[in-house]
């Protein structure tokens, strides 16, 4: 795998609002969905991601350049601690972005099939809900109104529940 | 904010929210990172969450959270019979205390083998009796990560059949001879305070000379960390990358471990300069390799024994060198025909070299650093409420004159100067501290050789400048108090340091 940047080949990805982003290929292949492509010579020139739009797709650009650049596990033995580290700390800044644009990114992340970025969007989702009562995670995962359970089937839940809390 | 049309475009699409939207594996991925009991709690959040977790692919297991084993077992059977028989297990986690042979154990263990477990994860605490977990599990066919952790080293069932096993990772076991023969897919060995069964020759009664050996041949990483035992085969052609933590036997790997590229070797004691040439010997192809300072400077004291030698490392990349005691005590420095036997055969490789006096630098910097900053943020609240204080003192002195009889502004001005003499007795307490901190950071940094001196130059300079404007604001502030009257900058104690723009001496 080259990571020559500036003589490697480029990808343009448009989102849903019609903007395009070129990056190079190296980024866009932490894609698993996007390398499928590429692999299968499906890829056009331009590859549209119209569920994706222009915000999301930015911040998960800056995602995947990220990773990209860092040295991967398999590939070299000898990984730099401070890497390992600096990654983390890039990892935890990242997921300080509001729950809507978190949703975004997972979905976004998911219909990519980017894994670390999957796994990081869950476990911050995780966080924010640990140890919440189910009435602050509604409000924290603006879970829709029409979809609660009406007062007898929480109840009923509830009472179901019981047997785990006891 | 163009974003938000998008989303509201969307919104009108799906009936429910974003997040339970989302396809199950994602918000089992989400619920497997929050405790089972609450991933079960949050069933009354939505009709979306009602009954998802009865389909989760993870169980994690742990008798942490409840106070009486009982009510951990009656948990368990719950979870189980309430969970959706039909989905295979992925992986299963479960962390006891008291006995192996609860029950429960033994349940959940069979549950996870007739699920298809494939990443299983089991940590006991206090164990007094053996363990015996369901000899089935041995057998399983679709195990391909195990951990197992025990507090106190237990033997297993002796035949393991695990053909999809990969990731094997032991914690205090007792180890048969062949315990991994059947295992041959292994990729990744980790074995920790374990030790070989104890077999009795049956002339002498005397416990023979324990082997341990490890024929695999897709292994690629292995890992040996304080394993007793006398000598450790190594047979895999495949090896890459190889940890050592504290071996005090002998290792021998066979002559087909070509592909190593990584070791990380620690000896903490090393003694025996013999034994640990005859080891580096056996790692010619490694590319990175780590090792603690101790093994370096025990080679220093026993130069002889390498001197001869032509350096086996014709593939080095690089070299580290970290110590694994922080104390300083007087050591063999280290030979610089020691570092020609590491780097003569690779000149392109690098050396990092870490040396104990700046371990315990940086450690004292941080310590600093931290007392700084908490004391900055301590004045800062301080400061506000000394500032009042002052203030009351001042109008309590003029009304004192009025109303000499106010019992209560004589109370009041009287803890003012209890509050002024504890703060200039706390400053006084601090900037001995800091300067303390400072004559030990300095004492470390002069015993450096000049190229690891120069390292750390200036992020002591920066610490030494923001401790000095430290003490300075803190005697400027408690002076101010005191006589109003602001002194000249610190000349007390800081000329006996070295001012930050200039080299160390």
């Amino acid at each position: 795998m080259s990571t020559s940047s500036s003589s490697s080949k480029k990808i343009v990805l448009k989102s849903a609002d019609n903007e395009t982003f070129e990056i190079d290929e190296i980024v866009a292949l932490e894609s698993q969905a996007i390398k499928n492509m590429i692999e299968d010579e499906c890829a056009d020139n331009v590859i549209p991601l119209g569920n994706i739009d222009s915000k999301t797709l930015s911040k998960i650009i800056e995602y995947c350049k990220k990773h990209a650049e860092s040295p991967k596990k398999d590939d070299n033995a000898d990984i730099d601690e401070k890497a390992v580290e600096d990654l983390k700390s890039f990892d935890a800044e990242f997921a300080k972005v509001d729950m809507p644009l978190i949703q975004d990114i997972l979905m976004a992340a998911n219909f990519l099939n980017i894994d670390n970025l999957i796994g990081l969007m869950c476990r911050t989702i995780a966080d924010r809900i640990k140890g919440k009562t189910p009435e602050e995670i509604r409000k924290i995962l603006n879970i829709n109104k029409n979809d609660l359970l009406s007062p007898e089937q929480e109840a009923k839940a509830r009472e179901e529940n019981s047997w785990a809390f006891d | 904010m163009d974003s938000r049309h998008g989303r509201k475009r969307l919104k009108l699409k799906v009936k429910c929210d974003r997040l339970s939207s989302l396809p199950d594996d994602l918000i089992h991925k989400i619920l497997s990172f929050i405790s089972l009991q609450q991933a079960i709690e949050i069933r009354t959040l939505s009709s979306r969450w009602r009954y998802i977790w009865t389909s989760m692919p993870y169980l994690d297991l742990s008798t942490e959270s409840f106070s009486k084993l009982d009510k951990f077992s009656k948990f368990v059977t719950d979870v189980l019979s309430r969970r959706n028989n039909q989905v295979q297990l992925s992986s299963v986690k479960l962390s006891f205390r008291g006995k192996a042979t609860q029950v429960f154990v033994k349940k959940i263990l069979n549950y996870a083998f007739s699920h298809n477990v494939e990443q299983l994860t089991v940590v006991s605490f206090a164990c007094k009796d053996v363990v015996e977990f369901p000899i089935n599990l041995f057998s399983s066919q679709s195990l391909k990560h195990l951990t197992l952790t025990l507090s106190k080293s237990c033997a297993l069932a002796s035949t393991w059949n695990l053909p999809a096993l990969t990731t094997l990772c032991l914690s205090r076991i007792k180890l048969d001879d062949d315990l991994f023969s059947n295992c041959p897919n292994l990729k990744n060995l980790t074995l920790n305070r374990c030790k070989m069964k104890i077999r009795l020759s049956e002339e002498s009664e005397k416990s023979e000379e324990s082997h341990l050996n490890i024929c695999l041949s897709k292994l690629s990483n292995l890992t040996l960390e304080y394993v007793s035992c006398n000598v450790v085969n190594v047979e895999a052609p495949q090896l890459k990358n190889l940890i050592i933590r504290e071996g005090y036997y002998s290792v021998n790997l066979s002559a087909d471990v070509l592909s190593l590229e990584k070791v990380d070797l620690t000896i903490s004691s090393p003694h025996n300069a013999q034994a640990i040439v005859d080891l580096l010997q056996q790692f010619r192809s490694v590319k990175f390799l780590t090792l603690n300072l101790e093994i370096v400077e025990c080679l220093s004291s026993s130069v002889e024994l390498i001197s001869h030698q032509p350096s086996p490392f014709a593939n080095l990349k690089s070299l580290k060198i970290y110590p694994a005691w922080k104390e300083l005590h007087p050591k063999a420095n280290v030979s610089t025909l020691v570092e020609n036997y590491f780097l003569d055969s690779s000149p392109g490789a690098t050396l990092t070299m870490v040396l104990r006096e700046e371990i315990r630098a940086l450690e004292l910097m941080k310590k600093l650093q931290g007392l700084l900053n908490r004391w900055k943020e301590n004045n800062d609240k301080n400061t506000a409420r000394v500032d009042q204080g002052e203030v009351e003192n001042q109008r309590a002195q003029q009304e004192t004159i009025i109303e000499s009889e106010s019992v209560e502004r004589l109370t009041q001005i009287k803890s003012y100067w209890i509050d002024l003499t504890k703060w200039s007795e706390e400053g006084d307490k601090r900037t001995c501290r800091i300067i303390s901190i400072l004559q030990k950071i300095e004492s470390l940094l002069i015993k450096l050789p000049a190229s690891h001196k120069a390292k750390m130059q200036p992020m002591y300079s920066c610490l030494y400048a923001e401790a000095d404007t430290f003490m300075d604001n803190m005697m400027d502030r408690t002076v101010r108090i005191h006589c109003d009257k602001k002194p000249r900058r610190s000349n007390v104690h800081c000329h006996e340091l070295a001012t930050p723009s200039q080299p160390l001496p």
